[in-house]
């Protein structure tokens, strides 16, 4: 998650608006989430699920796993655990798609 | 009405041995012997469990040999629930009701966490029982169950209700994780297991569709969406209590990250 934070941080400043970055909780409590981004000052968008429909919608069942859908609402990239480099891949991917638009 | 009772129970009347000066204990031993002496076990059994008030239908299967190789598959309402494969240093779990992957070490508490296996968890040697207490049930006519045997760890507490015959035929099971507490029960309409001689046959009786994997137990990306796949339509819920649905952040790059922490 902290990594995460650090590549939140930088996306905002280089990207702005263009990038979002949302973490989709499973199974903990909106306390639990809040006092973890309290304690590490994550400026993350934290997203609660009460039961795992999201998680079902996109076939996720092993944590972390990351998804990076494009401005049409498409899957660029996903994949189980933190791959940074693959990641930042998707995300510049979809930063030209944008300025080829 | 009550005749006939009598008569469909008097066979069932084993005459029991005197308990031994530690009941508990001695027949607690006798039930992992069973276990412990076994090279390769076999184990099937069907059972009902009522779940946030609604009776669910199991079925599973668990096979399983030394050292700690083994497979472990349940169905719920005749769909596929829970997998795990152990090979040897690790055990690795998919519990598919809520989606979740898990992996541990040598640690075979997963196993009792999803059904009450308790003699498999002795077995491997994992989290010895803090104390064993069997209750004789007394009662004139005889109930068809003899016996209750309640094991007790730091964490779990299980049940069994065993009848004359050795049979499996409840469960009840209770975990404490930190201040959640997990209680299933089980009736349990089957339940049969057998210790297999060689390891080899073991290998060669895992049912069809269960593999035993050596490294990986599962490819946790099969299910995900593909490259190019339009991304479903779900409702995010902000910490804030807002509902975005994923549609109005068209447009814009997101990030999924899916986590949990605890």
């Amino acid at each position: 998650m902290p990594h995460l934070q650090e590549l939140w941080s930088e996306l905002q400043t280089d990207r702005g608006d263009e990038v979002l970055v949302l973490c989709v909780n499973v199974s903990d409590s909106k306390q639990v989430i809040a006092d973890y981004w309290g304690e590490n000052g994550f400026t993350l968008r934290a997203i609660q699920q009460d039961v795992a429909e999201i998680s079902e919608a996109f076939g996720v069942l092993a944590y972390p796993t990351n998804y990076v859908l494009g401005p049409d609402g498409r899957v660029v990239y996903r994949g189980v655990g933190f791959d940074e480099a693959a990641i930042r891949g998707a995300l510049d991917a979809t930063r030209r798609t944008s300025r080829n638009k | 009405m009550f005749e006939a009772l009598i008569l469909v129970l008097a066979p069932l009347q084993a005459p029991q041995a005197p308990p031994p000066l530690d009941p508990g204990m001695a027949r607690f031993q006798a039930l992992v012997a069973t276990w412990s002496e076994a090279v390769a076990v076999d184990l099937r059994f069907e059972a009902i469990s009522k779940q946030d008030g609604t009776w669910r239908k199991f079925r599973g299967s668990l096979r399983a040999a030394k050292p700690l190789h083994g497979a472990m598959n349940v169905e719920q309402n005749d769909a596929p629930n829970f997998e795990l494969v152990a090979d040897g240093t690790r055990v690795a779990a998919l519990d598919r009701s809520n989606g979740r992957a898990f992996e541990y070490g040598r640690d075979l508490a997963v196993l009792t966490g999803m059904l009450p296996l308790y003699p498999v968890q002795a077995w491997a040697g994992v989290d010895a029982p803090a104390s064993v207490k069997v209750t004789r049930i007394e009662s004139d006519p005889p109930l068809p169950l003899v016996e209750v045997l309640r094991i007790e760890s730091a964490e779990q507490t299980t049940t069994l209700w065993i009848d004359h015959d050795d049979r499996l035929v409840a469960a009840e099971f209770t975990a404490r994780f930190g201040d959640e507490v997990l209680e299933q029960e089980y009736l349990f309409t089957r339940c049969e297991w057998s210790a297999a001689a060689d390891p080899a046959d073991f290998a060669a009786s895992i049912p069809a569709g269960l593999e035993l994997v050596e490294d990986t137990f599962v490819d946790f990306e099969a299910g995900l969406l593909a490259v190019g796949d339009a991304a479903p339509e779900v409702v995010l819920t902000g910490m804030d209590g807002a509902r975005y649905p994923l549609e109005s952040f068209r447009g814009r790059t997101v990030l999924l990250n899916f986590w949990f922490y605890h």
